[in-house]
């Protein structure tokens, strides 16, 4: 009898024991439809294996096994918890009650919503049930990569470079900035991953619509490439 | 120091790096992997032991906790680290083109893993880490007895994903 693809699979990640590993490879020896399976299996892992690094970035700053071990160590009761909010609230009542306060201003600005406002290589946000992404001013000589995704968030990046990106509740204002070693013009290319479930998002450059997901329905003037992304330009 | 102290910092040489790894490939985010790999680590210091399958645990709850930042308000949106946008600018060392190579390479790789079922996503990141299939199955909660055939599968999908070719689904 012929060995299935997980027990051929597991002969190639050496998790066969002794007798199981000795029996496939005895039929291997004889079965050149099995050794073929086999080669494919290979060669797709050999496919994996070479993939997967490409989705690596370099790690961002983490903690130390030491940190962890302090931050883990610390007691948590509520009686300190509580202790150390309210002397928190101590201290901000007493800094908001200072002449020339800038804490006034923040609470002013949170109660207002103002949006956040960074510059950043791309942020990642929520699409709600309306969202719209605005590039102002269209960028010079510039293009953004439209892409479906399986994601639950809409991704927005500057290819090289920073941007300003200001966030609000149903839209992303999109600021080019200048692009790196572009003589000042603002220009540079962007990408957006767009969550296949959003239900309603628009593209815009300035006041002129480019990119319409209304549902499954894609409204644009480019035609998708061979990997589904709409790449147009935003000038 | 308690005796588990020399315990949990060997399994954090042992398992921090991959662990993170793993999550950074399942989100695309550096950021968030770092994050919630820290916080799982955390988790097993409070827990004052080390579990039987240390690195299934791990992964089951560095899993429940990404599951959970997704739903997370507090994570409405998030600037993206330079890392984030494709690593393009970090290396001057290479020109343009090589950078939007890398960037392609990586657009291709992510949609194709993108195609691949979740749980066989998961498996496949996790195997290219090193697990084993005893602890594949119990981060997964799968039958040990189908991790090889489930991974054949999964490496057959992202193959025909990634070559721009649909599997049939039967």
């Amino acid at each position: 009898m012929h060995p299935d693809d997980g027990v051929l699979q597991a002969l190639l990640d050496d998790e066969l024991n002794g007798r199981a590993a000795m029996a496939a490879r005895d039929h291997l020896a004889s079965c050149i439809d099995c050794r073929s399976r086999l080669d494919a299996l290979r060669a797709d892992d050999a496919l994996v294996t070479a993939s997967l690094p490409a989705l690596d970035h370099s790690p961002v700053s983490t903690i130390s096994a030491s940190a962890i071990v302090a931050r883990g160590g610390r007691a948590r009761t509520p009686v300190r918890w509580a202790a150390v909010v309210a002397l928190l609230l101590l201290a901000a009542g007493a800094a908001y009650a200072l002449p020339g306060s800038p804490l006034r201003h923040w609470i002013a600005a949170l109660v207002q919503g103002r949006p956040k406002q960074r510059s950043a290589a791309g942020i990642a946000i929520e699409p709600g049930t309306r969202f719209r992404i605005v590039f102002t001013p269209p960028p010079a000589h510039s293009s953004v990569t439209i892409a479906l995704t399986a994601g639950s968030m809409i991704e927005a990046r500057r290819i090289a470079g920073t941007a300003r990106f200001t966030a609000g509740l149903d839209d992303l204002v999109i600021e080019p900035g200048a692009a790196p070693g572009g003589g000042g013009k603002a220009g540079g290319d962007f990408a957006i991953d767009l969550p296949r479930t959003a239900p309603w998002v628009e593209v815009v450059v300035g006041d002129r619509r480019i990119f319409l997901k209304d549902g499954g329905q894609i409204s644009t003037a480019a035609r998708p490439d061979s990997l589904g992304r709409y790449i147009l330009p935003l000038y | 120091m308690t005796p588990f102290h020399d315990r949990f910092v060997e399994l954090y040489d042992m398992h921090f790096a991959r662990v993170r790894r793993f999550l950074d490939r399942l989100s695309g985010d550096p950021a968030l992997a770092a994050d919630i790999a820290q916080d799982a680590f955390v988790r097993l210091y409070r827990r004052g032991s080390s579990p039987d399958e240390p690195a299934a645990w791990l992964i089951t709850v560095a899993l429940n906790l990404l599951r959970n930042s997704k739903s997370t308000a507090a994570r409405r949106h998030r600037l993206l680290s330079t890392a984030r946008a494709e690593a393009t600018l970090a290396d001057s060392a290479r020109g343009p083109d090589e950078l939007a190579e890398s960037a392609d390479l990586r657009r291709r790789v992510r949609a194709a893993l993108e195609r691949v079922p979740e749980r066989d996503r998961q498996l496949l990141l996790l195997r290219s880490e090193g697990y084993r299939y005893h602890e594949l199955a119990a981060a997964l909660s799968l039958n040990p007895a189908s991790v090889g055939v489930l991974l054949a599968r999964a490496k057959r999908t992202f193959r025909a994903a990634y070559e721009g070719t649909e599997v049939d689904a039967s």
